[in-house]
C-alpha cells in the first residue's frame, strides 16, 4: 500500500525515473523516443543503426548515463558505509586516502603521456589513467590500514587521522606533478579531479554493474553491524559484532568500490557526503532503510548534476565535481545549520 | 557460572588488575566496588570478553571465553556500558530492537517484536518508544539502554547461563528508578542469571545484593554476602572514609552513614 514508510521510495524512484529519461534524451544532441525505441530494434536484430542519432543513443549517451546511474548509487552507498564505520557524519567516501591516491595515481600517467611512444598514446585516456588511478587508490589506502594497524591497537580514529595525512600527501604529489605538467596536461589533471563522465564506455559500464551487484549483496551482511556500530564499538561488540573482522571488510569493500569509480569517472566531491546527510532526513539512521534509499537518491542526485553539467554550456560541458559540490555545498550547510538547532534544543 | 581465575592485567606497564579469583554463581546479583580508576570497569570487560590481552582464565559454563565466538556469546551475554553518545538520529525502538540482534540473521520474527512489546510495557517506556534517542534525557536515555541490553537475554537458552553486565546501570537515575530498576532486575534474576553490576552506592549493595566484592588498586580486597563482610574498618580501607553501619528500627535492614 501506500504508506508513509514506503513514500520515499516510490517517490525517489519516480523520481529517478523521469530523471533517467531526460538525462538519455537531452544533451548537446536531443533524441526522441522514436528514435529511441528504433535503435533498440535494430541493435536486438543485428541490424546496423540507421540513423547518427541511434549511433549516439547507443554508444554515447546510454553507457554515459547508466554508468553515471551506477556511480551514484555506487559512491552514496560508500559514504553511509564510511560514516556508519566510523561514527562520524562527516566522513567521506574517499577519505580514507583512496581519493587523493587515485588523483596522484592519474597525474603521473597525464605527464607522463609527453614521454610515451606514439604507439601507446591512444591508450592513455581509456586504459593508463584508469589503470594509475586504481593501483594509486588502493595503494594509498592500504598504506592508510597498514600505518594505523602498526600502533598497538587499531582504532578507528587512528585510521581516520592517518587517513587525512595520507590524504594531503597524495594531493601534494599531484600538486607537484600539475606545477611540472605543461599547460594542456595540467588542464587534463585539473579536468579530471573534478570529475567527467564524457568518457564512458560500455566495458565501464559492465564492469561497474558488476561491482553494483556486488555491493548490493554485501549490504545485506552490513546492515546489522552499521546499525550496531550507532551505539559504539564496544556495544557493537557486545551485540555480536566481531569488530576487527567486519571492519578489514568494509574498508576492503568500500576501498574497491571508490577506486573503480574514481578511476574510471576521476574525482567526484560532495555526493557521498552529502546524500547520506539528505536520506537520513527522511528515513531515520536504520542502515535497513537507509542504503536502499541512499542508493536511489545516489543515482537521481548524480544523474541530475550530470545532465546540468552537460546543458548548462552547451554543447561544452562542465566537469561535475564543479556541479556537485556548487550546489552540494549550501544544502550541506543548510542541513548542517537544521541539525545544529535540533541539538541545541535538547 | 562464570568463573575468573588469576587474572592479572597491565596497560603499558602500569597494573591496572593483579590475581583476581571470582566465582560469579547464577541465581544471584553480584555487586562490584571501589574508588574510582580501582579497576572495576576493566574487570567487566574482561569477564565480558571485551578485553582479550589479559592474562589469566575467563570460563563461561566450563568452557573458555577464548573458545567462544563473538557472535555466540552475544546470544547470552549482554553489556550495559556507560552512556556514550550516538552520532546520528535514532529512534527508541530502532535502539531497543538492537538488543536482538544477536538472534535473528536479516529479519526480527514474531518472537523477537513480543519481547521487544514485553520489555517496553515493562520498564514503562512506552511513550518514549518513537522518540529520537538523541532528544530523551540523560534519565530516559538510560532506560532505554537497559532496555536493550534486557531484551538480549531476555529468554533462556537451552544448556546456558545467562549474563547480563551492567556498568553503574544507576548513573543519570532519580532514587525513584533507581529503586525500580534495582527491583527489576531482582525479579528478572532466575536460577540461570547472572548479573554482575558496578555501583557506586554501598547502600544499594548493601540492600540489593547477594554478593559484593570490594576493589582497590586491582587488589579484590572482600568478597561475599554484604551483610557478613562490610564493615566501617573494611569501608575505612578501600575507601578511606569513617562510617557507621546502623540498624534501621523495626526493619530488618542496614544502612551505611558516612
Amino acid at each position: 500500500m501506500f504508506n508513509k514508510k514506503n513514500t520515499i521510495y516510490i517517490v525517489s524512484s519516480i523520481l529517478l525515473c523521469l530523471i533517467l529519461l531526460a538525462s538519455i534524451q537531452w544533451g548537446a544532441v536531443s533524441i526522441t523516443n522514436q528514435q529511441m525505441t528504433d535503435a533498440i530494434q535494430h541493435f536486438f536484430q543485428g541490424k546496423t543503426a540507421s540513423s547518427i542519432y541511434e549511433g549516439v543513443f547507443l554508444q554515447i549517451r546510454l553507457p554515459r548515463v547508466l554508468l553515471c546511474l551506477f556511480s551514484g548509487a555506487i559512491l552514496s552507498v560508500s559514504g553511509v558505509f564510511m560514516q556508519g564505520l566510523f561514527r562520524n557524519p562527516l566522513v567521506e567516501p574517499g577519505i580514507i586516502g583512496t581519493s587523493a591516491g587515485a588523483a596522484f595515481g592519474a597525474s603521473i600517467v597525464f605527464v607522463l603521456a609527453t614521454y610515451l611512444p606514439i604507439e601507446w598514446k591512444s591508450l592513455v585516456g581509456p586504459l593508463l589513467v584508469p589503470l594509475f588511478a586504481f593501483v594509486g587508490a588502493i595503494l594509498a589506502t592500504y598504506l592508510v590500514y597498514a600505518v594505523s594497524k602498526s600502533q598497538q591497537k587499531t582504532n578507528v580514529l587512528s585510521i581516520l587521522l592517518v587517513g587525512l595525512a595520507i590524504n594531503a600527501m597524495g594531493l601534494s604529489g599531484m600538486g607537484f606533478m600539475t606545477y611540472i605538467a605543461r599547460d594542456p596536461q595540467a588542464r587534463s589533471i585539473n579536468f579530471w579531479n573534478l570529475g567527467t563522465f564524457s568518457g564512458a564506455n560500455w566495458q565501464q559500464v559492465f564492469i561497474v554493474s558488476i561491482l553494483l551487484i556486488i555491493v548490493i549483496f554485501s549490504i545485506f551482511k552490513f546492515i546489522k553491524p552499521l546499525n550496531a556500530l550507532l551505539l559504539g564499538e564496544e556495544e557493537a561488540l557486545h551485540l555480536g559484532v566481531n569488530i576487527k573482522q567486519f571492519r578489514r571488510k568494509i574498508l576492503l569493500i568500500n576501498t574497491i568500490m571508490v577506486a573503480i569509480v574514481t578511476s574510471f569517472v576521476g574525482v567526484i566531491g560532495f555526493v557521498g557526503l552529502i546524500v547520506p546527510h539528505i536520506v537520513r532526513q527522511f528515513v531515520g539512521s536504520d542502515h535497513k532503510k537507509l542504503l536502499p534509499a541512499a542508493m536511489i537518491i545516489g543515482a537521481a542526485v548524480l544523474l541530475l548534476a550530470d545532465l546540468f553539467a552537460r546543458l548548462l554550456l552547451a554543447p561544452s560541458e562542465i566537469p561535475i565535481g564543479i556541479i556537485t559540490s556548487l550546489v552540494g555545498a549550501p544544502i550541506f550547510i543548510f542541513l548542517l545549520k537544521k541539525n545544529l538547532f535540533i541539538k541545541s534544543d535538547a | 557460572m562464570l568463573k575468573l581465575q588469576e587474572i592479572q592485567y597491565n596497560i603499558s606497564g602500569k597494573q591496572i588488575l593483579s590475581n583476581v579469583n571470582i566465582d560469579f554463581a547464577p541465581g544471584q546479583l553480584h555487586m562490584i566496588l571501589g574508588p574510582n580508576g580501582s579497576g572495576k570497569t576493566s574487570l567487566m570487560k574482561i569477564a565480558s570478553g571485551q578485553i582479550e590481552n589479559f592474562q589469566g582464565h575467563v570460563s563461561y559454563d566450563n568452557l573458555s571465553i577464548k573458545e567462544i565466538t563473538t557472535a555466540t556469546l552475544a546470544t547470552y551475554r549482554s553489556y550495559l556500558s556507560q552512556q556514550n553518545n550516538i552520532p546520528f538520529p535514532i529512534k527508541v525502538n530502532e535502539l531497543i530492537q538492537m538488543g536482538r540482534y544477536p538472534h535473528y540473521e536479516y529479519q526480527a520474527t514474531k518472537k523477537d517484536y513480543e519481547i521487544i512489546h514485553a520489555i517496553i510495557e515493562k520498564l514503562e517506556i512506552k511513550h518514549l518508544q518513537n522518540r529520537d534517542f538523541n532528544t530523551l534525557s540523560g534519565g530516559e536515555q538510560q532506560r532505554v539502554q537497559f532496555a536493550r541490553v534486557l531484551a538480549q537475554v531476555w529468554e533462556q537458552t537451552p544448556g546456558k547461563n545467562r549474563y547480563l553486565f551492567l556498568d553503574e546501570p544507576l548513573n543519570n537515575l532519580d532514587i525513584q528508578y533507581q529503586k525500580y530498576l534495582l527491583q527489576t532486575i531482582q525479579q528478572f534474576i532466575s536460577d540461570d542469571m547472572v548479573v554482575i553490576m558496578v555501583v557506586h552506592d554501598i547502600n544499594w549493595a548493601v540492600a540489593y545484593a547477594d554478593k559484593v566484592y570490594l576493589i582497590k588498586e586491582g587488589n579484590l580486597i572482600a568478597q561475599g554476602n554484604p551483610i557478613e563482610i562490610i564493615t566501617p574498618s573494611l569501608i575505612s580501607e578501600v575507601f578511606n572514609i569513617n562510617s557507621q553501619l546502623i540498624n534501621v528500627p523495626g526493619e530488618n535492614k542496614m544502612v551505611v552513614v558516612y
